[in-house]
């Protein structure tokens, strides 16, 4: 068993698996920095390109993709202001103010930094954990996922900017319109006016593309149309101001832990996906910040709790996959896919019968984190570079990809309408301050929110105590009631000081 | 070497398909053009797995790419709308399920009804089956009815979603036994299983791609499967237990209304002579799927009388959309 298991690790190193993994690095990479284009386009279209290529090249591959196009998104966060996945959104707040100081390089090399402590984190918590830490998988029963979402929907105090009714509006409208469509409950339709179109309900793609990134494309066309439109990205010459020195490394370490647990465990936990974690892990970061009055001006420390978060999903997701044969999310379900295709069935029993291949796959999760950094690190002067050509080649792209990205996710031209849509209100949100992060996070979290009330309500026949009888829902609910206290204390403070620097 | 094979193997079929679309004695009939199969569902679920392998064996059957386009949203619902308004000239084809095909258009407002469709030819069945944790107290599904019976309203049913074919099955199983369960519904079977595992939940009905890997892990049992198994031959069907309906699911080709005889005929033989291909029976065993094949003269009987048999089910229930 030891033998089969180091001979695994090992087989990670023959050319065929360095090389899909380098391809899976590549594409996530460009795929995720594209705004409107994302990872798992790329999965998708290369999944069947694994069916004919041995598990242990096609796997790895795919993981690649996963893994970068996770972090490549930021990168358009950090250097554009678009970012193009909701896990972005923190990113881009700290990383762009970074950007604009011509610290992009700093920023950059942060966000990349943490991305893959955070992966390495939850990749060595597979390998070592996978079967205790799949417990939180199956522990989570409703309630348990209930008190979840009300925890990580207190995070709206943090990212909703300066006012916090404004962020509740938004969050309470996105949950809103995430009810659109066929219930899964009932199988009643709801809010769909008689449009055929909207039995599907929402595309959250397409709305998040027109959300955050067109609007950034609105702005600088208006900025043009003013003045500055020669304006270039400025570089620092400063060699400190372009790198993530040791010095800020072990200033970021807590929360760096920190967020790859919250990464960690919300991956372990199906369903919930990429983006609660980032937006918690930020909301920590900014709560146990020792300057939390730099967040939203580019604090180093908000800019890696989400990518370390972000990126510690993606090995937990894998947990429930490989010890339960359970898929946890989109991605792990098209991994599922490639799995089965070869005619190996993840499950519990994998460990045994194909140990070589999954301690060879392990092996190629590290191996991913290796070449991510290595790969995306030789690619920032080019994406530099690339984001100095003028602004309206720059954003004419963008506007392109945005719509490819809005359209190709189901090949449906109504989604090209709620990408304008959106844009518009996007635009319109920025300029009166309602927080699009909010809306963001109220769409992903209500249904899933509303499903476990759902449940909780038929397994305890419609009594509210199974909230405040079981253990663990107890402790998220004090957890939560914790976390909107202190976000009152320090919107409280700041207001104070803002009046005392006034007078 | 092995990889350098499998390489070869690659640029070979890259190869022949190059030279079957350039090859003029194909430019005469159906397909002269790639064919495009919607699957409704997304990427890595057993109706795009189907799809999937379908599309492999049927570009060496047609001699042209079969290229699957996940449509996903709303239950299927998107994907089946926009296969039904498709121009039904053979090239966009459709890989049909209950579901999204029979269901939804009795309970919701669908853009598209099962007269929509050429139903093609059958390829595949899944023998759908009834599992509980392993440590429950029932062997069989006639104890947990006999459980059920003596106490409506208390046992836990894992259901992948309210209008889905599996709950409406399980819908009719409560009817026939004269039992009534609380249903639980979850957003697909993978979190109906993750709940029944964490013994959330009592038992769910679900596809075999979810429950062949957790029965033989031991971590559920099966008390009742959808038709006789060679790999489960204890376990009783809901017919041997007395329960009379269907509970087999299927998954199919289908095309847009109107779509010539020839090319419904083509794509048939096709599908006819894969079934008997053990290449194609080893993929779909693969992803735990029986090949079961139904022309176009016998199949649009048994899906229209499928559509009836639900509608039965639809109303008693008071789902049906006004």
């Amino acid at each position: 068993m030891v033998g089969e298991i180091l001979s695994g690790l090992a087989s990670i190193l023959s050319p065929g698996p360095l090389l899909g993994i380098s391809v899976g690095v590549l594409t996530g990479l460009i795929f995720g920095a594209i705004p409107g284009i994302s990872g798992i386009m790329a999965i998708a279209i290369l999944l069947p390109m694994t069916f004919y290529v041995s598990p242990l090249i096609g796997i790895p591959m795919l993981l690649g993709i996963y893994k970068a196009g996770i972090f490549g998104g930021s990168i358009s966060a950090i250097l554009l202001n678009t970012p193009g996945a909701p896990p972005a959104v923190c990113t881009a707040m700290e990383g762009f103010p970074l950007t604009q100081k011509g610290k992009a390089g700093k920023a950059l090399n942060t966000a990349l930094s943490a991305s893959v402590f955070g992966d390495v984190f939850s990749n060595l918590l597979l390998i070592f954990v996978a079967a205790p830490l799949s417990i939180i998988t199956l522990k989570a029963g409703p309630a348990e996922r209930f008190s979840i979402i009300v925890l990580a929907l207190t995070v709206v105090g943090s990212i909703s900017g300066p006012s916090i009714i404004k962020g509740i509006i938004c969050a309470g409208v996105g949950i809103w319109l995430s009810t659109i469509g066929i219930s899964e409950t009932t199988g009643a339709t709801r809010f769909v006016f008689g449009s055929s179109e909207l039995i599907g309900g929402i595309s959250l793609i397409p709305m998040v593309i027109g959300l955050l990134c067109l609007p950034e494309v609105l702005r600088q066309v208006g900025s043009v149309v003013r003045e500055k439109a020669t304006e270039k990205l400025k570089l620092s010459t400063n060699k400190d101001d372009n790198r993530f020195t040791w010095a800020e490394f072990k200033y970021c370490l807590s929360t760096l832990i920190k967020s790859s647990f919250i990464g960690s465990f919300l991956g372990a936990l199906p369903g919930l996906g990429a983006s609660p974690a980032a937006f918690m892990s930020y909301s920590e970061a900014q709560r146990s910040s020792k300057k939390p009055e730099e967040f939203g001006k580019g604090a180093l420390d908000g800019l890696a709790a989400p990518e370390a978060a972000n990126n510690a999903t993606t090995g937990a997701a894998m947990i429930p996959m490989l010890t339960l044969g359970i898929p946890g999310d989109d991605v792990t379900a098209i991994l599922m896919g490639a799995f089965m295709i070869q005619g190996i069935t993840p499950g519990p029993t994998i460990f045994y019968e194909h140990t070589h291949l999954i301690y060879g796959i392990f092996g190629g999760l590290l191996m991913c984190d290796l070449l991510l950094f290595i790969i995306a690190k030789m690619g920032f002067n080019l994406w530099i570079k690339l984001s100095q050509l003028p602004k309206h080649l720059i954003f004419s792209c963008v506007t392109v990809f945005c719509f490819v990205g809005a359209y190709s996710i189901n090949q449906s031209l109504f989604d090209i309408f709620t990408l304008i849509f959106f844009a518009i209100v996007g635009f319109l949100m920025n300029k009166y301050q309602f927080s699009a992060g909010a809306f963001i996070i109220g769409f992903i979290l209500g249904p899933i929110w509303e499903r476990a009330f759902d449940q909780a309500m038929v397994i305890s026949n419609g009594s509210f105590s199974i909230f405040f009888t079981r253990p663990i829902p107890v402790v998220f609910l004090l957890l939560a009631l914790v976390s909107i206290v202190s976000i009152a204390r320090t919107r409280m403070k700041q207001k104070k000081d803002a009046q005392a620097a006034a007078a | 070497m092995k990889q350098l094979k499998q390489m070869a193997k690659i640029l070979c079929l890259a190869l022949i398909a190059v030279g079957m679309i350039s090859l003029p004695a194909f430019a005469k009939a159906y397909p002269k053009k790639p064919i495009k199969l919607i699957v409704c569902y997304s990427p890595g679920g057993d109706a795009d797995l189907t799809a999937r392998v379908w599309a492999d064996f049927a570009e060496k059957e047609l001699g042209q790419p079969v290229i699957v386009v996940n449509k996903t949203g709303g239950g299927g619902v998107a994907g089946t709308t926009f296969a039904a308004h498709a121009r039904p000239d053979g090239y966009t084809l459709f890989l049909a399920q209950a579901g999204a095909v029979l269901i939804a258009p009795q309970t919701a407002q669908t853009a598209y009804d099962v007269d929509s469709f050429e139903f093609v030819s059958r390829i595949m069945i899944g023998n759908c089956g009834v599992i509980a944790h392993k440590d429950a107290r029932w062997n069989d599904l006639g104890e947990f009815t006999k459980e059920a019976k003596a106490n409506p309203k208390s046992l836990l049913y894992a259901s992948p979603g309210a209008a889905t074919w599996l709950t409406l099955a399980m819908q009719h199983y409560e009817q026939e036994a004269g039992v009534k369960l609380k249903h639980v519904e979850h957003q697909g079977s993978a979190p109906a299983v993750t709940s029944l595992l964490g013994k959330h939940t009592d038992i769910s009905f679900v596809f075999p791609q979810n429950y062949v890997p957790q029965v033989k892990s031991g971590s559920v049992k099966l008390l009742a499967l959808g038709a006789k198994s060679e790999k489960f031959p204890n376990v009783p069907t809901f017919k041997e237990l007395g329960i009379s309906g269907e509970f087999i699911g299927w998954g199919g080709i289908a095309a847009p209304k109107g779509t010539p005889k020839d090319v419904v005929a083509k794509i048939a033989a096709a599908t006819k002579s894969m079934v008997k291909n053990p290449e194609f029976i080893k993929a779909l065993e693969n992803i735990h799927a029986t090949p079961a094949y139904l022309g176009p003269d016998e199949w649009p009987g048994v899906v229209k009388q499928q559509y009836k048999d639900l509608a039965v089910t639809i109303d008693a229930l008071g789902i049906r959309a006004k």
